[in-house]
């Protein structure tokens, strides 16, 4: 390999280079900050060369150093300090705390950089602003901190882990997550494997001056998770954090018909059919409705035969025989989240560690959800000789959770049911007069609605869903999800000679998913062949290997930093699926099985070859220039297209070190910042997107069987952005009003469309780089620290971003994406929908516009129709995509309490609310749920209503239209954290170092213009059945020892 | 600084860089075992052989029309080749169906051209139809195949090819014989590619031609030997090409000589059936010439299966359909085919009568082709060749069989015609839609009885007799615009 000749050629190098030493003697002394407290852990350097010790616990330090030499003494936290060893032995430093932090040390692509060398734009997250949250996935913690990073969670299983899109939409049909590297490594596991606290801070990478060096994977942004370490000389630190509470749904599901209700609206739907469909006369149809609905329906919940009369209200003296409120049986109130996590924490003057151990036990909003998870890490680093170091960073973790459907179609999905099923039907089958059917034991017996006795007239066979009962399958079913995840990840640095660093890593995940699922053998679908159990065990593997070699040196006021990288990856997914079915009562295993239904697997890898490098620069601190390149091989593409480069570059200049600003006093610091630069996007979906293959897994009569995918393209490539950067950080005051602004523009060009062909070729799509996307937008923090006394603190923040998505290339002139029209200028989420045009209060049927066209077939104006097929459909310059969107926090902290709030905004997205349109004019499906809005509909000629004629017969009223695109603002109270530190005083009396009791509630106030359903649905303003996410009120202790 | 230090510094990296350093196959290496590229397909018939079994397995299954995604957003009445033909069956007057699947089939709602039958119906045909494309030109451009072996696959796609043309013109287009220059179904004799693009839609007398010229192609080099009756042979071809002429109504001798072919010539044993009172769920029927093959382990669709899911009210599935009393009453109580039971003893009129000739299990199959049905077509041939005499006789072939008490017919004319007609009626119902392919092809009404839950009449001639071509196509097809259904 080339990079081997250098190390050749160095080697040669360092055995030339004679180094002359001067007397060395031990300086030794303390670090403390103002106060005269230690600062265990601080550096000491001296200067121009790697040799260097850190404080220990009280802030002593010794190092040998000559007379002349410059010792550098660093703290996080706080400005450096330079003092030049004279004749004395004793050096003490007192370190000023950095009000601008700008010396902070932050994670970087393949390394660190102080704030104030960051050309980029990069958002920082530190686990001050994780621990006021409770996150089961823990990057939801970056939704209303991180200005341009949009975050999504589908659905209240605990455990899910959010959607995340980082400065728009950069690609349609690719992976547009962030790459997420984790203490290096890139991270292809379960996010909710990493417990909250071991993060030790969190960099969003989003523009391309950061993230190029993550070259072919770096499009959605990346973003980078270091977990805690141990400092040296550090006396071992214990800290332990309880927390138990409850929760409930955050926004309840859509109002539905009760029983009674339900009736009448049907009933009003037949009679509509009859009257308005079928010709009949106003009484022949009203009398029809009344002696027709039980027969519609299957199902009579009262006492009397015929129980809506003709004048369509109950009949008097009908008795309710049951009526089943589903939502009550599936959604859950007042269920528990317990979190223990217990971290341990030093180091001798040569190693450090870090161990943490998390035990989470987490509810969800539907029965049987759930997710327990145990998770430990153990980081440790030591220091073999002066100039060699090596260090392992391993975590295990395991989650179990029930997992019964809550975002898929099917029929047993719990929100679905819900929707699906009105509160007609019993839960426990009933008899022709309504009484409980029961077992040969006396028990009650799960209604399937498909015929428990056979030739029951009525109470028997349901129109929708029969066969299932969602209590039966959640209950007597099973659905659970294992997940285990190993990492390990070791590393070796030697300091070859002053300035020159090589570093090695090597990674090794292991990523197990392991799900299991039960169907009963009595009830439901699988009853008929007893019972069915499958289990799929996902093996993810990825291996990563990181040679790098950074030089770093000054020469008088000129700063320089090279690396060069090479990296192997390979990831190998290996599936295994089994199903069997035919078990006797109880049995639940595999093993039981009599018939094996199906087996599958597959073993598939994908591999990147890459070769890195960066060079920066600075003048005195003043001046900053960075170039970074990768170039990438990688397995997703043919060899003709497999190689790509990325380059990306950026400048800063902090013009507040200039003369004429340094004496300021108001604005106390200024930098500019720009970069540009092209990032890659690898991530389709199949691993070898350019092949189409006959797909194998088919079998007829015993026979095997292939099939061919469709058609593609063998010259498919990466989708290229190009990114551009520029910004602006301030401080005015020292740091009383801080801020950023930056604006991005990235184009991604070559984007992997899906191009739509005509079916009638036998194939619908063709997946090709045929398109081009435009993402760009401001984004705004601020924060400023209103008061500050020794008594009283507060501090406020807010960020927000401005985000805009357009095409700018297309292969068609317009591409129709279900609801959505695609076209140059468009984003891929504006709407394009028929438009609603009422109720024509004559007849009461529904009304869209359609073009009025003239002889030549140029639209001339518009009208409306009554034909759903005949509508036009319109951009109606809406989107799914907020207009703004952020967060605020507010730091309070008066003498022993405090208090922390965080809320997120979003403003300007419409959502198509199809599980709002599902339940309205619902009726042509005999059986499905209704909203109590029915009611309003039309009813009588004349009647000005906006819900057309209830109906039992097919009709389009529910159909896509402007009528169920509404208006998705929201602001949302995430996290609210309410805590009391015991004073000092007393914690020296029981010997601990800190003791904080607190109560933290999350999600726990929504504000939302579009009420009835959770506001985080999905990017494309669709709605799909999701159960709500949970608010969370807990309380909870943390002592540290 | 000591120079022993710096070497063991230098080596110390050596050893790491060489450690974790790659070879030149890195990128390599990886191949995609998601299947098998065409070359690999084309060069062995065993292979050639498990694209043909994947397609009988695709008519079978859960359909979507994307296989690539991982995801199956198959439904219930758009899963198959079954569902197709249940959703003609659906729209007659002898079967009624409850507000459940195939409601809007039922209900002659269901043309509309973005709605689920209409992409369903569209789409499937057609991937066939490419898969048939494939397949000629995959097996012509092969290297390493025989004569033989390319002569019989080619057969296997043109028959399949002709199988889904028929189908696209019969659900596509108005009868052929009103008019043969309607242009709505594009054609193509080549597979698909990235470049291609929609073609203009042809007359359906282009569409037709292919149809008819691919099967009698096909006819002399398809074998009778096949790896099981879910297969296409030559009987089966043939009847296919019987069916097409009973639409095209003129070659009769034709039609006659095809559909002997398919059920032997001896229609008294060609329609002896033991499926009658067996729950119509058994492939190995000599009756049976083709259809779909389900085990109930790793060969079934669970309870996508049409009609059996939707008829049997006896076992656990849809129970969604009910015989209408008129079509009950056609039946003589010694009729073997007369399963009809009042379980519910519903006041609803619709509700009187279940059938019990399906039985659905998970190992179900289900009919696509029988004898009994070539033998009509060769009475019907028989009658319109003006040979009553032969046309009564395997009418009763047939009648005598299922009924011991059954007397020949002594119809003449469009009597005789119209008893034929009823007898494919009382033997296929529940299975291809046989009323309204009939009642399309001799344009007649669909004329329901008010019993029905949804009675109707559909005239002659009418457009509820083709759905609406498929609104994405339009959208995507250079080559066709709205007006394509105006």
């Amino acid at each position: 390999m080339k990079v081997k000749k250098h190390y050749l050629l160095l080697v040669v190098l360092v055995l030339f280079v004679s180094v002359s030493f001067a007397q060395e003697r031990t300086i030794s002394g303390k670090v403390v900050d103002k106060d005269n407290l230690p600062l265990p852990g601080a550096t000491i350097l001296i200067k121009n060369t790697s040799t260097g010790t850190s404080a220990d616990f009280d802030g002593n330090y010794s190092i040998n150093a000559s007379e002349g030499q410059t010792l550098v003494f660093s703290f996080v936290g706080f400005a450096s300090r330079e003092v030049v060893v004279g004749t004395s032995s004793t050096i003490n430093a007192v370190l000023q705390e950095d009000a601008t932090s700008l010396e902070e040390v932050v994670v970087v692509a393949y390394g660190t950089q102080t704030k104030q060398s960051i050309v980029g734009s990069v958002g920082l997250v530190s686990d001050d602003v994780i621990e006021t949250q409770q996150v089961t996935s823990p990057l939801r913690a970056l939704q209303g901190v991180v200005p341009g990073v949009n975050i999504l969670t589908a659905g209240g299983q605990p455990g899910n882990n959010p959607s995340i899109r980082i400065r728009g939409f950069a690609s349609v049909n690719l992976d547009q997550e962030p790459l997420i590297v984790v203490d290096g490594a890139p991270f292809n596991g379960n996010l909710n494997s990493i417990s909250q606290d071991q993060i030790g801070s969190i960099s969003v990478l989003k523009d391309a001056a950061s993230s190029a060096l993550y070259g072919s994977r770096a499009a959605g942004g990346v973003i980078l998770i270091t977990t805690k370490k141990g400092n040296r000389n550090q006396s071992p630190k214990v800290s332990i954090r309880s927390q138990i509470g409850i929760s409930n749904p955050t926004i309840g599901i859509h109002d539905l018909a009760d029983p009674e209700d339900y009736l009448r609206l049907t009933w009003r739907a037949l009679r509509n059919t009859n009257q308005y469909e079928n010709g009949q006369s106003a009484m022949d149809a009203a009398a029809n409705a009344t002696s027709g609905l039980v027969d519609y329906l299957g199902y009579n919940p009262y006492s009397v035969s015929n129980p809506i009369d003709e004048n369509g209200n109950l009949v008097p003296g009908a008795n309710l025989l049951w009526q089943s409120n589903w939502e009550d049986e599936v959604i859950r109130q007042d269920y528990l989240r317990v979190n223990h996590n217990l971290n341990v924490s030093g180091g001798s003057e040569n190693s450090t560690y870090f161990m943490s151990i998390d035990y989470l036990n987490e509810d969800g909003p539907v029965i049987q959800s759930g997710f327990e998870r145990v998770s430990a890490r153990l980081n440790l680093t030591t220091q073999i000789t002066d100039w060699f170091k090596i260090g392992l960073n391993t975590s295990f973790s395991r989650s179990s959770s029930g997992n019964p459907d809550q975002t898929s179609g099917s029929t047993t999905q719990a929100i679905s049911w819900i929707y699906g099923l009105s509160s007609i039907y019993p839960i426990y089958a009933r008899d022709a007069n309504g009484a409980l059917i029961l077992d040969d034991a006396g028990e009650r017996i799960y209604d399937l609605g498909n015929g428990l006795i056979s030739g029951q007239p009525v109470n028997s066979t349901r129109p929708v869903y029969n066969g299932e009962n969602l209590l039966a399958s959640l209950l007597l079913g099973k659905e659970r999800i294992v997940r285990t995840n190993y990492v390990g990840n070791a590393f070796a640095e030697v300091n070859l000679f002053e300035g020159l660093k090589f570093k090695t890593q090597i990674s090794f995940e292991n990523y197990l998913f392991d799900s299991f699922s039960f169907d009963d053998d009595v009830i439901g679908a699988a009853s008929n062949v007893q019972g069915r159990v499958s289990q799929d065990r996902d093996l993810t593997t990825t291996l990563n290997a990181i040679q790098s070699l950074n030089y770093t040196n000054s020469f008088g006021k000129h700063n320089i930093s090279v690396d060069a990288i090479t990296e192997a990856y390979t990831q190998t997914q290996d599936d295994l699926l089994s199903q069997g079915t035919g078990f006797l009562p109880g049995v639940q295993n595999l093993n039981g099985s009599t018939v094996p239904e199906a087996v599958g697997g597959n073993i598939i890898s994908e591999r990147i070859n890459s070769y890195l490098g960066r060079a920066s620069y600075n003048f005195d601190q003043k001046y900053f220039a960075e170039f970074s390149i990768r170039t990438d091989g990688s397995t997703r593409f043919s060899e003709d297209t497999r190689w790509g480069t990325f380059m990306g570059g950026g400048a800063s200049w902090v013009v507040s070190r200039e003369n004429f600003l340094s004496d300021n006093n108001t604005l106390t610091y200024l930098k500019f910042r720009g970069s540009y630069g092209e990032l890659g996007n690898n991530r389709t979906t199949n691993l070898f997107p350019y092949q189409s293959v006959f797909q194998t897994g088919f079998v007829n009569e015993g026979n095997t069987g292939i099939l061919l995918e469709g058609v593609s393209d063998p010259n498919l490539r990466w989708e290229k952005i190009e990114s551009l950067n520029v910004g602006v950080d301030f401080e005015f005051f020292n740091g009383r009003l801080s801020g950023t602004v930056d604006y991005y523009d990235k184009e991604s060009v070559d984007l992997i469309l899906e191009k739509p062909i005509a079916s009638s070729l036998g194939v619908n799509k063709i997946i090709t780089n045929i398109g081009s996307i435009r993402n760009y937008g401001w984004e705004f923090s601020l924060r400023s620290i209103n008061i500050s006394t020794d008594d009283l603190t507060w501090s406020t923040g807010l960020n927000f971003s401005l985000d805009d998505n357009e095409f700018t290339k297309l292969p068609q002139d317009e591409i129709i994406n279900g609801s959505k029209l695609w076209k140059v200028g468009n984003s891929i989420f504006d709407f394009y929908i028929r438009e609603w045009a009422g109720v024509d209060p004559g007849d009461g049927r529904g009304m869209w516009f359609m073009d009025e066209l003239d002889a030549q077939g140029e639209v001339i104006g518009r009208v409306t129709t009554k034909d759903y097929d005949e509508a036009t459909r319109y951009e109606q310059g809406k989107t799914s995509l907020p207009d703004i969107q952020g967060g605020f926090t507010s730091f309070i902290k008066y003498k022993q309490f405090d208090l922390n709030v965080l809320f997120n905004f979003s403003f300007g997205a419409y959502l198509l609310d199809t599980d709002y349109s599902r339940l309205i004019n619902p009726f042509e499906s005999p059986g499905t749920s209704a909203h109590p809005d029915n009611f309003d509909a039309w009813n009588a000629p004349g009647d000005l209503v906006d819900i057309p004629l209830l109906l039992a017969s097919n009709n389009d009223h529910a159909s896509r239209s402007t009528r169920f695109l509404f208006k998705n603002d929201y602001v949302r109270l995430k996290s609210l954290t309410f805590g009391y530190n015991v004073p000092e005083a007393t914690l020296d009396r029981i010997g601990l170092s800190k003791l904080r009791l607190f109560l933290q509630a999350d999600n726990f106030f929504t504000w939302q213009s579009h009420k009835g359903i959770e506001p985080e649905q999905a990017f494309n303003g669709l709605t799909n059945n999701r159960s709500p996410l949970s608010k969370t009120i807990t309380s909870g202790i943390l002592l540290e020892f | 600084m000591k120079t022993k230090n710096i070497f063991k510094r230098t080596v110390l990296v050596l050893v790491l860089v060489v450690l974790s350093s790659c070879s030149k196959e890195f990128l390599e290496e990886p191949q995609n075992t998601a299947g098998l590229s065409e070359s690999v397909v084309f060069s062995d018939r065993s292979v050639v052989q498990s694209f043909v079994s994947g397609m009988y397995d695709r008519y079978k299954g859960q359909w979507d029309d994307d296989l690539t995604d991982g995801v199956n957003n198959s439904n219930v009445d758009t899963g198959g080749l079954y569902a197709m033909y249940f959703a003609r069956t659906i729209k007659g007057n002898d079967l009624i169906q409850a507000p459940s699947w195939f409601l809007f089939d039922y209900a002659h709602e269901n043309r509309g051209a973005t709605f689920r039958r209409v992409d369903f119906t569209w789409k499937f045909n057609y991937e066939f139809i490419n898969y048939a494309n494939v397949l000629i030109r995959g097996v012509e451009n092969s290297s390493d195949l025989d004569d033989a072996t390319k002569r019989e696959f080619i057969a296997v796609g043109k028959a399949i090819r002709a199988f889904h043309y028929f189908q696209l013109a019969l659900e596509f287009a108005p009868n052929y014989n009103n008019d043969r220059s309607v242009a709505r179904i594009p054609v193509y004799t080549e597979p698909a590619t990235g470049s291609s693009e929609g073609n203009p839609p042809s007359p359906l007398s282009d569409v037709y031609n292919l149809i008819l010229t691919d099967l009698k192609e096909a006819i002399p080099d398809l074998r009778e030997e096949r790896l099981g009756k879910s297969y296409i042979n030559k009987a089966v071809a043939n009847g296919i090409l019987a069916r097409v002429l009973l639409v095209t109504q003129d070659d009769w001798a034709l039609a006659s000589s095809s559909a002997r072919a398919a059920y032997g010539g001896n229609a008294a044993s060609a329609v002896v059936s033991t499926n009658w009172g067996g729950g119509f769920d058994d492939l190995s029927d000599q009756d049976w010439l083709w259809g779909h093959f389900q085990d109930g382990s790793n060969e079934t669709n669970f309870f996508w299966l049409s009609p059996h899911a939707m008829t049997d009210h006896l076992t656990l599935s849809y129970q969604a359909t009910y015989i209408n009393t008129h079509f009950r009453d056609r039946f003589s109580n010694t009729d073997k085919r007369n399963l009809f039971f009042d379980i519910y003893q519903s006041a609803t009129p619709y509700r009187e009568f279940i059938t019990t000739k399906f039985a659905f299990t998970f190992a179900s199959d289900v009919p696509l082709m029988r004898k009994s049905e070539m033998v009509l077509i060769d009475a019907e041939a028989q009658y319109h060749l003006g040979n009553e005499d032969g046309a009564r006789q395997l009418l009763f072939a047939l009648q005598s069989d299922r009924d011991p008490n059954a007397v020949i017919s002594t119809n003449t004319g469009q009597a005789l015609l119209d008893e034929i007609l009823i007898e494919r009626r009382k033997e296929l119902y529940g299975e291809l839609g046989v009323e309204w392919f009939d009642a399309k092809r001799y344009r007649l009404p669909i004329v329901r009885d008010p019993e029905h839950r949804v009675p109707l009449t559909v005239p002659a001639d009418s457009e509820l007799f083709y759905l609406n071509i498929l609104q994405s196509e339009i959208d995507a097809n250079p080559n066709m615009d709205d007006s394509i259904n105006n």
